[in-house]
């Protein structure tokens, strides 16, 4: 059976664009991070600890986004994600990227019609 | 669950860089939590959610590399902003609080044993300080010496006759000042307010020169070395001053009667002035009369003197070995053979107390050496466990120096908790230490936490960090990272060498405390069956002085002291009383020279060597107990009226008498006296204290002392009491204060009190090198087991292969505590050889006992090797119940 979850290739080349979409829309901890991934593809993309917080700090190295700890009212101190401005022109480019190899795959594969 | 612990233990190094691995084990640890508790608000049994997490945080561990390579990127350009040195401290200390806090046992027990060594060792090295290393208060005291007469065939610290000061005052040009001091006399001081026993020296007013001190108030003595119409003056101390005259500035010229006499204060001498001794008050002038130019036989002064610029303690003695040559040609009778003796006067105060302060000190540091090697060891054990987190550290990047920094700021904190704990466990006890220290050390009420001392504990405290953090240090430097890595739980070939040569070493320097505690309890031991040749139980002693004022003539004082053994006798708590001119317990006060008729003395004065002699009153020698021998005792009949006799001690009578004859010789003191027949030999008594030999004795009825001896005022009576000598003493001073209400008691304490003041260093010297020697034993005890018990964790697997193979039990725990004593024998020999080397340095406080007695040696080594069988047993023990099963399951 096909797992997409396991498939690492695929999850390598989509992670960041994941990442930048998710903090784009508010600051993240880690852990919210992989929840909401796992939960908005329907647990088809899962990430574990041993690989989200390596590709986190790969992101956070690049400038895209940027951690930090702080509290939110009535929360203990966690570490927050938030993206940079270059981080959102990244993902920018990244949306239109995969927009385009989707709809490219799209043609090729046709999806919709099993 | 502790995640933030759960994540350490799993990845306890990351980046190498410790607030950066703080950082991410923070930030696993909150994922961890937050993913537990979703996954119970799931529904999730808890335990079942917690293992869950725990996978999955076992996970990462094992798959780090990524995580670690993400992160170390990270640091790399983003972490280098943080360095600093200081920054690196910091982290440093916080990572170590933070390794320490983990095993809080064993890091309470390293800071309380170093606090414990720590504090010892800055207690005595604070007396050392006050009592060996500080001058004498005065200025420039380099320069101030002491000067003695040398008797032949005796002593190099005889004190001075007057003759000799005046000849040397004059005539030395070593010196660019000399004086002499008396003291340990006292006087009433009456007048206005309370009659008030004071503690009183007598100075001749060159003495305040040769110290350079003047008086803070008034003026000081008139000057000249002899009599020649100087007023009657004194001067006072600045505790007396304010005490008796609150501080009143008009007590210049105030006239005090001292013993009766008016005297007027010359001055108050300046705070803190305690010559020769804190308890001093008044200082008397001493001069002299021309008369005394031929006096060489009285030996009464002490003498202190500044040498001169340019002079030098070698100097002067060149200067009055020569003088004394002089001056033995000039008076061959009472001089021949006489020397002189200069000594630096610091050297000269301490030189009794001096072995045993670096006695004690050696044995401190030793105490701490060993400390310092225990914790080594356990450090080492530890960080063998922690050989994991160190290899990993450096697969990761970080630099080996940080890794040995991390080390020393652990062992570093370790030491400066202990040492801090130790200061102020010392600031609490100072007192109480003091307290039990003997009296006899000069300048103790000197000792204070100082500059010195603190100075001294902060070096200590650093030497012990280098000392227990070095072996591990050393051996994370060593690590490579693969063997780490991949067989951290095999034996580990060079680190359980250190270790052992480690627990050896400590084993060695604990055999020589055992050692040195063994000869000191043995001379201890020793010294108590010493037989005192009289019988010290239920003794009381008192002694009085009766003041010449009232009390001129010999048979004043005689009819006194008659009526006051009565009355004691007459007590229904006394069973027989007597007195004597002897301080029992502190040696021969007195010492005469003397002729026997009819047999001329080989020596140049015609007189034989000076001996100990004892007014005593009739009753003497059975009250005390002592032996007759031969002839008779001292009687009520031996009055000044009567035939002059004596009778001496069983030393005397071996020495002049070998034959046995020397009942009816007859001797006298000198050619005016009276020749005096011995009519009685009395057993030997160790009146010098029991570690010395019986002094040869001659005892004189008190009665029938010559006319010009009334000068022997004072007694110290023994009281022989029904039941507990103390108990009688309010009786005893009614009976006394019943003949004279204004007669001070001196000194009052029983006869085994007076003894044990004696020994008291000796007391004490055995009493703490025996509490260091079991300290060091508790450690080594600790030492071994440590080592064993890492070894078998370290040896786990191949024990159980072995025992999995088939062998025995008993001999996998045979061969463990086999393994033990091969280092503790290595400990044995080479402790037995350091104490052959250092045990000498004990002679001073040894009594009857070779520093190098081999039985004391055999009997050291016994506790020994018993504690570090003991220590093996349990490890061993726990070795030989491996379950093979269970062992090889857990690789």
């Amino acid at each position: 059976m096909f797992r997409p979850s396991t498939d690492t290739d695929l999850k390598r080349s989509s992670a960041t664009v994941l990442v930048l979409a998710l903090v784009a829309e508010s600051p993240r901890h880690g852990y919210e991070i992989g929840k909401l991934i796992e939960s908005r593809s329907g647990g088809a993309i899962t990430f574990n600890m041993a690989s989200l917080y390596p590709l986190l700090y790969r992101i956070e190295r690049r400038g895209w986004i940027s951690g930090d700890w702080r509290e939110r009212a009535g929360e203990r101190r966690r570490r927050f994600y938030r993206i940079t401005p270059e981080g959102r022109k990244v993902l920018a480019a990244q949306r239109g990227l995969w927009r385009g190899f989707v709809r490219a795959l799209d043609q090729v594969v046709r999806f919709e019609e099993h | 669950m502790d995640w933030r612990a759960r994540v350490s233990e799993a990845l306890p190094a990351i980046t190498g860089e410790f607030r950066r691995d703080a950082d991410i084990q923070a930030e696993l640890a909150d994922h961890c939590a937050a993913r537990e508790a979703d996954l119970r608000e799931q529904g999730v049994d808890p335990r079942e959610a917690e293992r869950l997490v725990l996978r999955e945080l076992h996970e990462t561990a094992r798959r780090r590399a990524a995580l670690q390579r993400e992160a170390r990127a990270m640091h790399s350009t983003t972490g280098a902003l943080h360095r600093s040195w200081l920054g690196d401290a910091w982290q440093d200390g916080r990572y170590a609080i933070r390794v320490l806090r983990r095993t809080p046992g064993a890091t309470t027990a390293a800071i309380l044993t170093l606090a414990l060594t720590i504090g010892a060792a800055t207690a005595i090295f604070s007396v050392v300080q006050a009592v060996l290393l500080r001058p004498l208060p005065y200025p420039d005291a380099g320069r101030l010496v002491r000067v003695w007469e040398v008797r032949p065939r005796d002593t190099d610290h005889n004190p001075v006759s007057a003759g000799n000061v005046l000849a040397w005052s004059e005539q030395a040009q070593s010196f660019s000042a000399m004086g002499t001091a008396q003291f340990g006399f006292h006087a009433a001081l009456t007048g206005d307010g309370t009659p008030q026993k004071v503690d009183a020296a007598a100075i001749t007013p060159s003495t305040l020169d040769v110290l350079q001190v003047r008086p803070a108030l008034g003026h000081s003595f008139a000057p000249g070395l002899m009599v020649a119409g100087q007023p009657a003056e004194v001067l006072i101390s600045d505790a007396l001053w304010r005490e008796r005259f609150g501080a009143d500035r008009g007590v210049v010229g105030k006239v005090l009667h001292l013993d009766g006499d008016a005297i007027a204060v010359a001055g108050v001498m300046p705070r803190g002035f305690a010559f020769p001794s804190a308890d001093v008050d008044v200082w008397f002038p001493r001069r002299f009369v021309p008369e005394d130019r031929d006096s060489w036989r009285s030996h009464n002064y002490q003498v202190f003197a500044r040498l001169a610029p340019g002079a030098t303690v070698a100097s002067a003695q060149t200067e009055m070995t020569g003088l004394a040559a002089r001056l033995a040609r000039d008076h061959p009778t009472d001089m021949a053979g006489w020397g002189v003796n200069v000594v630096p006067a610091h050297a000269d105060a301490v030189r009794h107390v001096r072995p045993l302060l670096l006695v004690l000190l050696g044995v401190v540091i030793v105490v701490l050496i060993i400390a310092c090697a225990n914790l080594a060891t356990l450090q080492l054990a530890r960080a063998s466990r922690r050989g994991v987190e160190m290899a990993v550290r450096i697969a990761v990047g970080a630099g080996r120096a940080r890794l040995v920094r991390q080390l020393l700021t652990e062992s570093l904190i370790v030491a400066a908790a202990g040492g801090v704990l130790g200061a102020l466990l010392l600031a609490v006890s100072l007192p109480a230490i003091l307290a039990a220290a003997p009296a006899d050390i000069p300048f103790l009420e000197t000792v204070r936490l100082d500059g010195a001392v603190l100075s001294f504990a902060v070096v200590v405290t650093i030497v012990c960090a280098v000392l227990v953090g070095l072996a591990p240090a050393m051996q994370a430097w060593r690590a490579r990272v693969q063997p780490s890595l991949a067989s951290a739980r095999t034996a580990g070939g060079a680190p359980a060498r250190t270790r052992q040569v480690l627990v050896a070493a400590q084993l060695a320097l604990t055999l020589v405390l055992l050692v040195g505690a063994l000869l000191l309890v043995r001379s201890f031991w020793k010294l108590q069956q010493v037989d005192y040749g009289f019988d010290p139980d239920q003794l009381l002693t008192v002694s009085i002085d009766l003041p010449p004022a009232r009390y001129r003539e010999n048979a004043a004082q005689v009819r006194f002291y008659d009526a006051l053994l009565e009355r004691l006798r007459a007590l229904p708590a006394v069973r027989a009383a007597a007195g004597t001119t002897a301080f029992p317990g502190e040696g021969a006060d007195m010492t005469f020279s003397f002729a026997i008729a009819g047999r001329p003395s080989s020596n140049p004065s015609g007189r034989e060597d000076p001996v100990a002699l004892q007014g005593v009153t009739p009753g003497y020698f059975s009250t005390l107990g002592i032996r007759l021998l031969e002839g008779r005792a001292i009687e009520l009949t031996d009055t000044a009226d009567t035939l002059p006799v004596l009778v001496i001690n069983e030393a005397l009578a071996r020495k002049h008498w070998p034959a046995g004859d020397a009942l009816g010789a007859r001797i006298r003191f000198n050619a005016e006296d009276h020749w005096r027949r011995i009519v009685g030999v009395v057993a030997d008594t160790h009146d010098d204290g029991l570690d010395l030999p019986p002094p040869p004795t001659i005892y004189l009825p008190l009665a029938q002392r010559a006319a010009n001896w009334n000068w022997m005022t004072w007694q110290t009576l023994v009281v022989r009491t029904t039941s507990d000598p103390m108990t009688a003493l309010p009786s005893v001073r009614a009976a006394i204060w019943s003949l004279d209400r204004d007669l001070p008691l001196l000194e009052a304490r029983t006869m085994t009190a007076a003894f044990a003041e004696n020994d008291a260093q000796r007391r004490f010297a055995t009493a703490l090198v025996g509490a260091f020697a079991v300290l060091a034993l508790a450690l080594g005890m600790v030492g071994v087991f440590g080592v064993l018990s890492c070894a078998m964790s370290e040896r786990r697997r191949e024990i159980g292969v072995r025992l999995a193979l088939g062998a025995q039990p008993a001999r996998v725990a045979a061969a463990m505590i086999r393994s033990t004593l091969v280092f503790a024998a290595g400990g044995v020999v080479a402790g037995l050889a350091a104490a052959v080397a250092v045990t000498r340095f004990l002679s001073a406080l040894l009594f009857q006992i070779d520093p190098i007695d081999p039985v004391t040696f055999a009997l050291a080594t016994i506790p020994l090797v018993a504690v570090a069988v003991l220590a093996a047993w349990v490890p061993a023990r726990r070795a030989a119940r491996l379950n093979p099963l269970t062992v090889l399951r857990e690789s």
